[in-house]
Formats: structure tokens, C-alpha cells, sequence
């Protein structure tokens, strides 16, 4: 397969979504020339046709009633399920009971053989989860009122504790030291230390994460146990990542291993602290970035950049560019005469450029393409006459032609 | 004419992140899992996801069980959304995976699809032989987009019959930019290759106006 017909296969594919101007004739020219490609495109052409005749929408019916179960199913548990979510649901209930029906004989045989088992110090586990957040010993104030054993921790809301508290928050078990303020997002399942400290050990095998935030650091939890201060971490067990709360989002974090500490201020520095070089572009670049905005359909940015070239523009060639992106835009924006004139302006002040060229056989496409036969063919002809082995030649005796045969297609 | 425009079925270039556009108050009742916000945001989006659903199962599932499907793992979610993504956005996502997950089951592959009586407007063509002309070739064109797999079917589908942009697709299906364009790459191929060996719908090449 060729390089060109592998380009025009991409300008196929992205048909549906809008070509340029200046895609839209490399497309044009391509398949004037090579029938495979021609073959291809109108194949395609009549798949997206044929699929377009389906039916995209539900009834209005049809639309509410899906509505009404889903929120009924969902906002009102197990009301209704949908047949799908029914058949499921009928294997997982089977597979449950074989499962319950193996552990009691697996566990009844190992009990027959083993000693009754030793209560664990280890943080809460799965089956010893906590129905929710809530305060294991000691004190949290939150609001003026004191929160004591048992009592459940409240979501977003800020709480400390003066003589040191522990927690059970998610998966983690947490040593609030004296004179601490933290606040805990149940969702997220993270810990803002506003002030003070906290030893924190997290349950590693239900694999969920767990984040601590200070003003300084994120540390992110991969199962372990370890102390936060406002600006430092130590870890006594397994691994976290830390990384500069002022960091990018895409900064890789640090990871620290067991029996390390790393305080915020030996962490590398935030890329956002360092001073970007003040950058000047030049016309041609402000131009080639229009170009891709036009061919993205950002209008507006496209726009904005010529505008932003305008000043900068050195030479003809740069002004023909810039027009003829200019036209692009209202001929994207579907304001075609306007588009047409723009065309013509750089064909009749630039007639020694390239640019005058494809300009001049665009403004003819956009006639013809809007049933102006007379002035397509006018410009056509002077098309012709002007660039007899210019690059849209073929195709505009082609044009031509047909609409010497058939003025109104 | 030679240059065409493709036939669309909508097109949606929004692909701005960030919930700027989306009522920041309803989206926290609905994290809170409040009825008539639920209602307010899903009836708002119903026909985008109805398209993408369309789209994406073709003719052969059933779009309102679809549908359905899609709102009830939307409400079991909602209180994870972070509002990083358009609701909208957020809501296609699920439904590409509702789909595709229907695609993938066993039960869907046992089943041929069967013709949508609905599918062809009446008045668009005029007499009944051609009706059923157009119905057997969507037939055949929903048979050669199923053998494609749900991962090709949905990135061509969306990007060239539904004329979303790649990146937008990209962002429905979760995968990269380039494993989208080459999952649009090879199911063009495919499909075409499948396309002009069938004698139902090899003559659309020739219906095709050039």
C-alpha cells in the first residue's frame, strides 16, 4: 500500500468528523487518481449511508420507562432488576451458596484437627472490618462536642484531639497524637492532617487506596504502616509514595521504603516553581498552529492565533497563508460567500503563490458546491486557463465537465 | 460531487474536561443519590446515551434494557464521581462498557440478530421491495460489524459512522489514542474487505454518488 493511500485512508476515516479545506483537496485529488482508493471511499461512504438509516433514538416511552426502572432498581434497592442483571444475579446467588456450603465443610474439618485461634494485634481485616468510621479509644472534638469509644466519625468535617485518639477509619487503624486537627473524606478515603501528627497502619491485603494530605506532602498508601508529620514521613513497614503537595499532577511521586523518613523539604522541588522562559513565537508558527486548530474545528482559538500573527507577518507568502486560514474559518463557520471572497482575495493579490492557486480552486469547489453552476464554471475555466498543470487540474476539468453535462446535481 | 459529506447521525465535539458545564449543585445531590436529580441529569442525557448505545450494540440488543443497565450502574457510581470528567462524558463511558460487556457475553453471541421493523423510516422510501432491500443489508452490515469485535466495532463505529473525534472516542472506550486510531485503522479495513465480498452490499459502492 502506498504512503498516499495510506494518508487518504486516515482523511477517509475522519470524514464524519470534519476535514479543512486544505484536507478535503489532498482527499479529492488523491481518489481522482488512484481507483482502489476511489472504490474504498465509495464503499464507505454508502456503509455510513446504509447505517445512518437506522433508528438512533427510543421512543419518548420507551426513554421515560427506562428512566423509571433504573431509579426505582437503584434508588430503592432490589425493587426491580433489570432481566439481565436478574440472570446474574440468580448465578452469583448459586455460586455463593456452593462456596458457603465448601467453607463449613473445610472449616469444620480444620477445626477438628487445629487449636482454636490466637486473637491478632494486626489492623482491621476484611472480615473484621468495622461497620463504619468510629473512634476505637481516647477523645475527638468536633464542633465543641467530645466524641468517645465507639462513637462514629463524621465524614468532611474537621475534629482534634487533645490528649491523642484512635481511630478506625476504612481499612487503616489511626494513632492521633496529642494536639492534632484532621479532617477524613470517607469516599476518597483520605486523611487531611490539618496540624500535628498521626501513626497510621493500613490494612495492605484489600488492596484499596488510602492517601494522607498535609499542607506540605500527599502520601499515597500502598499498605503499610507508617507516621506523618505536617512535613515529614517515616515508614516502619511495607512501602508509600510522597510526593510535594505544590507538585503537577503528572510528577511521578517518590516511593520510600521501610525504615526511611523523608521530610517535604528534601523532596524535589515542584516543576510550577521554576520560572518558564518568557516564549516568542514566530508568524510561521503562530500559522502552522492555526492550521491544527482549524483542523481540530477550534474556531475560536484558530482565530485568535491569526489575529495574534497578524502583527508578525514578514512576507507575501506568510499574508496568502493567513488569508486563506482566514477563509477556512468562515468556510468552517459556514459562512460561505464570505468564505469565497477570502478565497478570491488571495488568488487576485497573490497570483504568483501556491497559495493563489488552491485558493482560486476553492473558491470554484465552494460555487459548485452551493448550485452557483454559472460562477463555478467561470472560476473553473479561469482555473484552467491559469494553472493548465497545476495540482487541482484533473480534478477541475473533471468538475467542469460534469457541470457542462449536468448544470444542477 | 466528489467530495462528500458523511452521513452523521449527530455530531458531539464537547470534550472539554472539568464540570464548568454541568450544574455543580446537581451533581452533589446525585453523588448524595437524590432522586429527582438522578431524574434531572439522566433525562438531560438519555438521548446522548441512547445514540452511543445505538451505536455501539447496533440492532441486535435490546437499547432500553441498554439503557436501563446503563442508569442503574450510573446511580451505584455516582458517589465515586470525582467530577473530573462532563457528566456526560462520565455517563457515555458506561454505557460503551454496558454495551461492550453485552457484546463480549455468550448469551448475546448465541442470539442472531433480528431485523428492526422500525429502523427504516416508511417515508423514506417508497414502496415495501425496497424496504425490505435496506433491512437486509443493515442485516449484513450489523453481521460484519459484530465480527469485528466489540473494541474495533465501537472506536469505527463512533469515530467514522458517528463522526466523533478520536480523542473523544479514546476518552469513552478508556483507551489510548493510538490503539484507537488502530483499532479505526483495521476495522476499516476489515469491514470493507467484508463489504466487497458480500453481494448485498458491494453495490453500495456503486450507490454511492460520486
Amino acid at each position: 500500500m502506498k504512503l498516499a493511500c495510506l494518508h487518504a485512508g486516515r482523511l477517509l476515516e475522519r470524514r464524519g468528523s470534519g476535514l479543512s479545506s486544505a484536507e478535503g483537496l489532498t482527499l479529492e485529488e488523491h481518489l481522482a487518481g488512484c481507483t482502489t482508493c476511489r472504490a474504498d471511499a465509495n464503499l464507505l461512504h454508502g456503509l455510513a449511508r446504509l447505517s445512518a438509516q437506522t433508528r438512533a433514538s427510543l421512543s419518548e416511552t420507551g426513554r421515560q420507562r427506562a428512566i423509571a426502572r433504573a431509579l426505582a432498581a437503584g434508588t430503592e434497592p432490589r425493587k426491580r432488576l433489570s432481566p439481565q442483571r436478574a440472570r446474574r444475579g440468580g448465578l452469583l446467588l448459586t455460586a455463593a451458596v456452593a462456596a458457603s456450603v465448601c467453607a463449613w465443610v473445610v472449616t469444620r474439618e480444620y477445626r477438628s484437627v487445629s487449636p482454636a485461634p490466637v486473637a491478632s494485634s494486626q489492623p482491621a481485616s476484611r472480615s473484621e472490618a468495622p461497620p463504619s468510621d468510629h473512634v476505637l479509644s481516647g477523645q475527638i472534638e468536633v464542633a465543641g462536642s467530645a466524641l468517645g469509644t465507639g462513637e462514629l466519625v463524621r465524614d468532611r468535617v474537621q475534629w482534634r484531639t487533645a490528649n491523642g485518639a484512635s481511630l478506625a477509619l476504612a481499612h487503616a487503624r489511626v494513632e492521633l497524637r496529642a494536639d492534632s486537627e484532621a479532617s477524613w473524606d470517607a469516599q476518597a478515603r483520605s486523611l487531611n492532617l490539618v496540624h500535628g501528627s498521626a501513626l497510621f497502619d493500613v490494612d495492605p491485603t484489600l488492596h484499596q487506596s488510602f492517601e494522607v494530605q498535609t499542607s506540605k506532602l500527599i502520601v499515597m498508601v500502598l499498605g503499610t504502616r507508617f507516621e506523618v508529620t505536617e512535613s515529614s514521613v517515616r515508614v516502619l513497614r511495607g512501602r508509600v509514595s510522597v510526593k510535594p503537595k505544590a507538585s503537577p499532577q503528572d510528577e511521578a511521586p517518590l516511593l520510600l521504603a521501610a525504615d526511611s523518613e523523608r521530610s517535604a523539604f528534601e523532596l524535589p522541588p515542584p516543576a510550577a516553581d521554576k520560572p518558564e522562559p518568557a516564549k516568542r513565537h514566530s508568524a510561521g508558527e503562530l500559522l502552522e498552529r492555526a492550521r491544527a486548530q482549524l483542523a481540530g474545528r477550534q474556531l475560536a482559538q484558530a482565530r485568535k492565533t491569526l489575529r495574534l500573527a497578524g502583527p508578525l507577518l514578514q512576507d507575501d507568502a506568510e499574508r496568502a497563508q493567513a488569508l486563506s486560514l482566514k477563509a477556512e474559518c468562515e468556510q468552517q463557520a459556514h459562512r460561505f460567500n464570505r468564505a469565497r471572497d477570502g478565497y478570491l482575495r488571495v488568488a487576485h493579490r497573490f497570483p504568483g503563490l501556491p497559495a493563489a492557486e488552491t485558493a482560486l480552486f476553492a473558491a470554484a469547489r465552494i460555487e459548485a458546491d452551493h448550485g452557483q453552476a454559472a460562477r463555478a464554471k467561470e472560476l473553473l475555466s479561469d482555473y484552467l486557463a491559469k494553472y493548465p498543470h497545476g495540482s487541482f487540474t484533473r480534478e477541475a476539468a473533471l468538475r467542469l465537465r460534469r457541470l457542462d453535462t449536468d448544470p444542477q446535481p | 460531487m466528489l467530495l462528500m459529506t458523511f452521513p452523521t447521525m449527530g455530531r458531539v465535539v464537547n470534550l472539554h474536561p472539568g464540570p464548568e458545564q454541568d450544574d455543580l449543585e446537581m451533581i452533589e445531590a446525585c453523588r448524595r443519590g437524590e432522586r429527582p436529580a438522578l431524574e434531572r441529569a439522566f433525562r438531560t442525557h438519555a438521548p446522548y446515551l441512547e445514540r452511543v448505545l445505538w451505536r455501539v450494540a447496533g440492532r441486535s440488543l435490546d437499547v432500553e434494557d441498554l439503557l436501563q443497565s446503563t442508569l442503574m450502574a450510573a446511580i451505584e457510581a455516582f458517589p465515586g464521581f470525582r467530577g473530573e470528567a462532563q457528566v456526560r462524558t462520565w455517563l457515555a463511558r458506561i454505557a460503551v462498557r454496558t454495551a461492550q460487556d453485552r457484546l463480549r457475553s455468550a448469551s448475546h453471541r448465541r442470539r442472531a440478530p433480528l431485523p428492526d421493523l422500525e429502523a427504516v423510516g416508511a417515508s423514506d422510501h417508497a414502496n415495501a421491495e425496497h424496504e425490505l432491500d435496506v433491512r437486509k443489508k443493515l442485516e449484513r452490515l450489523e453481521l460484519h460489524l459484530t465480527a469485528l469485535g466489540p473494541k474495533k466495532r465501537t472506536a469505527f463505529v463512533l469515530h467514522v459512522f458517528e463522526g466523533m473525534p478520536l480523542e473523544e472516542v479514546a476518552a469513552l472506550t478508556g483507551a489510548g489514542l493510538a490503539a484507537t486510531k488502530s483499532r479505526v485503522f483495521w476495522a476499516r479495513r476489515e469491514l470493507l474487505k467484508r463489504a466487497a465480498r458480500d453481494p448485498w452490499l458491494r453495490e453500495l459502492a456503486q450507490g454511492a454518488k460520486p
